[in-house]
């Protein structure tokens, strides 16, 4: 087996109503592109990205889940063990906006107590289609406490600072960042049990 | 009259033999409805769109255009009353759940849900950017949606129908065409008239789903003390040890815990080990009929042979597992990221056929020949082979012409894969 090139490990989902642009977010910030003929994810899509954060190398596995698939088992059984996730709304879709307390609700349901959360309002270089002022975005992420973005995917606005802010919450609060680096690997730590460092 | 016999000759080949029906299913397991100009009508054969008696094919087409038409005629009435009604009458305050109002905006919810994934269909393809025919794939899953309820729209059936248009498309054109050079008998004119297109979408639409329906559902998640136990259990916990009821998720363990373990306990075992459960990527590929997995000339070759095998689309699983073995040695080499990157992105293969056989043999080993070995590997190392062959072939020209210098040598290491770049 490949022998470990990072750290840490961090698991993230990304979340929200169909047609968002999760996957594009996830493109943009994984390869840095962006492409308008994007396709439905079905199921649950994945990408791998490692960063530096704090002089660590942190790899980021990311989830992409199919915005329809809400209530579904399938994909609420990724919810767990999920360190962070990226709750996405687009702002030239209200409906999309107003499902985000059901996506939160769910959040609660399904995922970690501890697990970090970010609201991003996608699409913001539509201006002109904008249906969610910037303020209603701000105004639900203070209420929850979590939090937010404007951001764009194709105008390549806030989505690294996105993904690099969830990952840096998650890095906050892992206990013994300072020591030696500790694998969080899934099947390591399946095997052995240990508890962190 | 050689030429004009063309299309008509093709049909009385494939529909007018004794036994056709059989020997159609044959083709089709071979490949050869590649290029047929029929492959719209074998495929309501194979899925019971038409009957096997061919004096009812006129009746028959008929029968589902005028349901369809019905059909259509019934929902979208609907939706034209209550737009009215939507304009005349103000906006109530309380929206009961049987009021016009409430339907009118659980149509349009719908309708747009729908549209999300129609205009991001193969976004590859031209034939796909049509405003026209997006309009029709619309109607065509609002009407299914609407007519079944209890499963309604999910995301992946517009990835289903649009190879559907795509296949009677191009029937369609190659009816044209042979319609301007030839005369046509009347049969073929009613099963092939274009007119239809979306009548007929529609009922081999309603067919395919009939057996991947199943697939598609997912129960809703009742959340009762045991569910949360469940949940609590691990961290990415397996799928099916939280809902075991689930079709497609015991469907997909099947195959991996089954199929693919008697055949290669080496890679089952690996997978395991990783915990890559099957529905990680497998959703994808069951759902879609591997529809990502392959581009579309492959993906309408691989359907032949999942309709005419049998109407439970059996041989589904079988591919399924074919297609893991294709690349076994690739994921037996890589750790749980990697595997993952591939199934997600499944690479190039150069011969879909060879799905098929396998799968036939995997299904029934004793029954068919075991075919070659046939894996990512093989079929890259015999191109890399080629490549060294040529490499060798370039050398022997230098020393034949005397030409030789250092420069060339070094493209020669190139070619030949020694030297690294």
């Amino acid at each position: 087996m490949a022998k470990k090139t990072y750290d840490l490990l961090f698991k993230l989902l990304l979340i929200g109503d169909s047609g968002v642009g999760k996957t594009c977010l996830l493109f943009r910030f994984s390869d840095d592109a962006f492409n308008t003929t994007f396709i439905s994810t079905i199921g649950i899509d994945f990408k791998i990205k490692t960063v530096e954060l704090g002089g660590k190398k942190i790899k980021l596995q990311i989830w992409d889940t199919a915005g329809q698939e809400r209530f579904h088992t399938i994909t609420t059984s990724y919810y767990r063990g999920a360190m962070g996730i990226m709750l996405v709304y687009d702002i030239t879709n209200a409906k999309s906006f107003e499902n985000i307390s059901k996506w939160l609700r769910n959040i609660d349901e399904h995922a970690n107590e501890d697990v970090e959360k970010m609201i991003l309002g996608n699409k913001c270089d539509m201006e002109d289609k904008r249906q969610v002022p910037k303020e209603r975005g701000n105004a639900i992420a203070i209420e929850h406490g979590i939090p937010f973005l404007e951001t764009s995917a194709k105008a390549n606005i806030n989505v690294e600072k996105g993904f690099m802010e969830l990952a840096q919450a998650i890095l906050n609060k892992t206990p013994g960042r300072d020591a030696e680096p500790k694998g969080v690997d899934i099947h390591k730590q399946e095997q052995g049990r240990t508890k962190c460092c | 009259m050689a030429h004009n016999c063309y299309f008509s000759s093709e049909w009385e080949r494939l529909f007018t033999r004794s036994n056709y029906y059989k020997k159609l299913r044959d083709q089709a397991m071979d490949g050869n409805l590649r290029s047929s100009r029929f492959r719209s009508v074998c495929w309501k054969l194979f899925l019971k769109v038409l009957p096997d008696d061919k004096e009812k094919w006129i009746e028959s087409s008929q029968m589902w255009r005028q349901q369809y038409e019905d059909l259509k005629n019934k929902v979208c009435s609907v939706e034209r009353f209550t737009y009215l009604f939507h304009l005349l009458s103000p906006y109530p305050n309380n929206i009961g759940n049987c009021s016009p109002w409430n339907k009118f905006f659980q149509d349009n919810e719908l309708r747009l849900t729908i549209k999300q994934d129609v205009i991001r269909t193969f976004p590859e393809l031209e034939f796909f950017k049509c405003e026209k025919l997006r309009e029709m794939m619309l109607d065509i899953l609002f009407c299914y949606s609407r007519t079944h309820e209890n499963i309604s729209y999910k995301q992946g059936m517009h990835e289903l129908l649009a190879p559907l248009i795509f296949v009677l498309h191009c029937d369609h054109q190659a009816f044209q065409h042979a319609c301007e050079i030839e005369s046509i008998e009347e049969v073929i004119k009613e099963v092939m008239n274009p007119t239809f297109l979306e009548h007929d979408a529609y009922a081999i639409f309603c067919q395919v789903l009939q057996t991947v329906e199943p697939w598609y559902m997912s129960r809703d998640f009742v959340l009762t003390q045991r569910g949360k136990d469940f949940l609590n259990a691990q961290p990415f916990a397996k799928c099916q040890d939280l809902n075991p009821s689930n079709v497609i998720v015991n469907k997909l363990t099947r195959i991996q815990d089954y199929i693919l373990k008697r055949h290669d306990s080496e890679l089952h075992l690996h997978l395991e080990r990783l915990e890559i459960a099957p529905q990680i990527y497998g959703i994808r590929w069951v759902r879609l009929l591997f529809g990502r997995e392959f581009p579309m000339q492959d993906l309408l070759m691989l359907w032949d042979a999942i309709f005419a095998d049998s109407i439970g689309f059996d041989l589904v699983d079988y591919i399924f597992v074919a297609m893991l073995l294709y690349i076994r040695d690739l994921l037996l080499s890589s750790d749980y990221a990697t595997c993952l990157s591939i199934l997600m992105k499944f690479p190039p293969v150069p011969d879909v056929q060879y799905f098929i056989t396998k799968s036939l043999y995997l299904r029934e080993p004793n029954q068919y020949p075991r075919p070659p070995n046939y894996t990512y590997q093989t079929v890259n190392n015999m191109h890399s082979k080629a490549r060294q062959l040529k490499g060798l072939y370039i050398f022997s020209q230098y020393f034949m012409f005397g030409v030789f210098n250092f420069k060339e040598f070094d493209c020669f290491l190139w070619l030949l894969d020694i030297k690294p770049r």
